[in-house]
């Protein structure tokens, strides 16, 4: 009896141990499947970080966003919620005991087992559950076996290199791109808007003094007023009934003084009027288009609405009918002939000229002073 | 062990009785494994076998040698077209009795035997045919209002011949779902054929075998095969193989969806279970694997599935649809 008794107590150590392996199995098992499992998050993550960092260096070449600071924050958010899922997501013990029985060589005992032993304990106390037992817990070894066969490498060596290769990548677009005199970019765009602004008034600075340079040469290589190559002109159209002829001042100024007062207020002047070709509106034409160009010329065209403050040197109106009061005074030959009287610009440090522009101040002086000596 | 039912043996004596029917076969039966393997499964599961072969492969020489290696009481009914269902089932026969009254007593057919050969079973009408239905659902056959019991365990092996169909009747489909496996005999393969000359050439294996086991082995293996354990998963999967053959299912595999008409039934499922169960015992096992189900899914399934026209007369049969069934089960389980 006692003997019998210390049998079955033998066989109730020996089905506790089988069921200890077993449990030691699957936990293991388990375990193996949450580090596969963050494995391929990692790997997952690496290539989603090198495919955003790709993506954000070709969108910052195209457009100019985004900086290189969303684009990393972006791919932190992205790896950090794949391995997060990874990390909360782990296998549950079925899904260990399927995986035992599909990949280890289990032939579905382990959930046989693990649903008998949860589902239907008093299973486990019939001859096939105590079979079951035994047959499992005789192929823990082998299970094991192929468990430690199979685990793989982590394998981050490629992802992690295009992940590297990626970022320099888009490190370097966008460190070069905020440097060159494109659009700004919204990280780094006020200095490299305030020197785009610069370049250009520096641009406009030269356009607008060689175009003047241009104006006021004459072919032989001197320096002429704007006035002189207007009556060039007046005189070689033949001189029209409204077009003043050289040898009236009063009429010359009073034209002037109604374009320098058209350009003021914007506008352009009539058809026929005596300006130059393609300056004005060409309304003969069928569809009354311009044969000027559609987009004005800003470095030609000054803005002269403001006030004498801004250091802009304009003919003065009322001046005129004071200054030519002789008919020919001004009309000697070979002179050039001045503008309408307009008091000289005050000197101030931000009026400066270009040569054009010195040129023509010093050709109305002497002018002036001419006309004054001969007064 | 102390719960084990009536009857009931131990797994590793339950393979040992049956891998020793089976090897006795093996050397009955040459060159025909898989057919002895797939025989001795259904018997020990409880169901009927459909053989289908051509003439002179061993389908009778079968059906003897399995009864005499299992003791079985054993019959056999030839059936012809004018063969009539009371010559199967039984009838009542005027008799006197010892006392000196006569009276009509039921005298019992040919089917009351533990092991049944029904052979060229296509032959007979569909009327005789019909006789088969209760016998090997029921396990009994009722005549003149009274019910008689057939003895246990009971199979019957039909047999039935491919080509030659002229005067013959096809089964109907709810005769050939009774049958759990339909087993085809294939031609045996050089070195089974020059064994045979050894072994069957002036003598008759099956007449000379002895038995191993007796009805009461039979039915307690078959009793301790019933309480193999069957896990959720291979429920499912048994469960997701019936599906998959059924044209109409959501979860019909793409060959059942363009090939068949008619999945398998029900009866098929229960059918897939217990065979696997067999198996299960045979591979040494208490519990039922995947594998299992796998191993007796073709002869389980392919009487019971039924091919389009279209399919049939591009050559394809129920094997070759199936295979493609069960390739994609497979890789879904």
């Amino acid at each position: 009896m006692d003997l019998g008794r210390r049998v079955d107590e033998n066989a109730v150590v020996t089905g506790r141990d089988a069921s200890a392996a077993i449990e030691s199995l699957i936990g293991d098992v388990r375990r193996a499947l949450w580090l596969e499992q963050l494995k391929r998050a990692a790997r997952a993550a690496l290539w989603a970080w090198a495919l955003i960092m790709a993506l954000a260096a070709i969108l910052h070449a195209l457009t100019g966003h985004p900086g290189l600071a969303i684009a990393l924050t972006i791919g932190g958010i992205a790896c950090g919620v794949a391995l997060a899922a990874a990390t909360a997501r782990r296998p549950d013990v079925a899904a260990a005991a399927l995986h035992a029985d599909r990949r280890l060589g289990g032939q579905s005992a382990y959930s046989t087992w693990l649903e008998a032993r949860v589902t239907e304990a008093a299973r486990l106390g019939t001859p096939a559950g105590q079979r079951l037992l035994e047959w499992t817990a005789a192929t823990v070894p082998s299970s094991r076996l192929v468990l430690g066969r199979q685990r793989s490498p982590w394998q981050l060596l490629r992802p992690a290199a295009a992940a590297a290769i990626c970022t320099a990548m888009a490190i370097a677009v966008t460190t070069l791109g905020s440097s060159r005199p494109t659009a700004s970019s919204a990280s780094d765009g006020q200095p490299s808007r305030r020197s785009v602004t610069a370049d250009t008034a520096k641009l406009d600075e030269a356009a607008l003094a060689e175009t003047l340079a241009t104006e006021l040469s004459t072919p032989d290589g001197r320096v002429d007023t704007a006035r002189g190559g207007r009556d060039q002109e007046r005189s070689n159209d033949g001189g029209g009934s409204a077009s003043p002829s050289p040898g009236n001042p009063q009429a010359l100024a009073a034209e002037d003084s109604e374009n320098l007062r058209r350009e003021a207020d914007g506008s352009t002047a009539a058809p026929g009027s005596g300006r130059e070709a393609g300056s004005t509106r060409d309304d003969s034409t069928p569809d009354a288009g311009s044969r000027a160009a559609a987009v004005p010329m800003p470095v030609q065209r000054r803005d002269v609405s403001g006030s004498a403050d801004d250091g802009e040197h304009l003919a003065d109106d009322e001046r005129v009918a004071s200054y030519v009061d002789e008919p020919g005074a001004g009309a000697r030959p070979g002179a050039t002939i001045g503008a309408a009287a307009a008091r000289p610009p005050a000197a101030r440090r931000e009026a400066r000229l270009s040569p054009a522009e010195t040129a023509y101040v010093a050709s109305w002086r002497a002018d002036s002073r001419n006309a004054i000596q001969e007064q | 062990m102390n719960d084990r039912t009536a009857g009931e043996v131990g797994f590793a004596e339950a393979r040992r009785r049956l891998l020793d029917v089976r090897a006795l076969l093996d050397g009955v039966i040459v060159g025909q494994p898989a057919l002895v393997t797939d025989l001795v499964t259904a018997v020990f599961a409880g169901g009927h076998v459909l053989l289908e072969g051509l003439p002179g492969l061993g389908k009778t020489h079968l059906a003897k040698a399995l009864a005499a290696a299992l003791g079985l009481q054993y019959s056999r009914v030839q059936c012809t077209p004018d063969l009539m269902p009371a010559d199967m089932t039984g009838a009542e026969v005027y008799a006197t009795t010892p006392g000196g009254a006569s009276t009509f007593v039921f005298r019992p057919g040919p089917v009351f035997a533990q092991l049944v050969l029904v052979d060229e079973i296509n032959r007979a009408t569909p009327r005789t045919q019909a006789a088969l239905l209760e016998a090997m659902q029921e396990m009994q056959v009722t005549h003149a209002g009274a019910c008689h019991r057939l003895p246990s365990p009971f199979c019957v092996l039909a047999t039935q011949n491919p080509i030659e169909l002229e005067g013959t009747y096809p089964l109907p489909e709810a005769q050939l779902d009774r049958f759990m496996f339909k087993l085809k005999v294939p031609f045996p393969d050089r070195d089974s054929l020059r064994a045979l000359l050894d072994v069957s050439l002036d003598r008759e294996p099956a007449d000379t075998l002895s038995a191993i086991a007796t009805p009461d082995d039979v039915l307690a293996v078959a009793a301790t095969c019933r309480s193999v354990l069957l896990a959720e998963r291979c429920k499912q999967a048994a469960v997701n193989l019936v599906l998959a053959t059924q044209p109409d299912a959501a979860d019909a595999a793409p060959a059942a969806r363009q090939h068949l008409r008619y999945g398998a039934s029900p009866r098929a499922l229960q059918s897939l279970v217990r065979a696997a169960r067999v198996r299960a015992v045979m591979s040494d096992r208490p519990h039922v694997d995947v594998a299992d189900l796998e191993a007796v899914a073709l002869p389980v399934l392919r009487h019971r599935v039924l091919l389009r026209l279209e399919s049939e007369l591009d050559g394809l049969d129920a094997d070759a649809v199936l295979a493609s069934v069960l390739g994609e089960w497979r890789s879904r389980t």
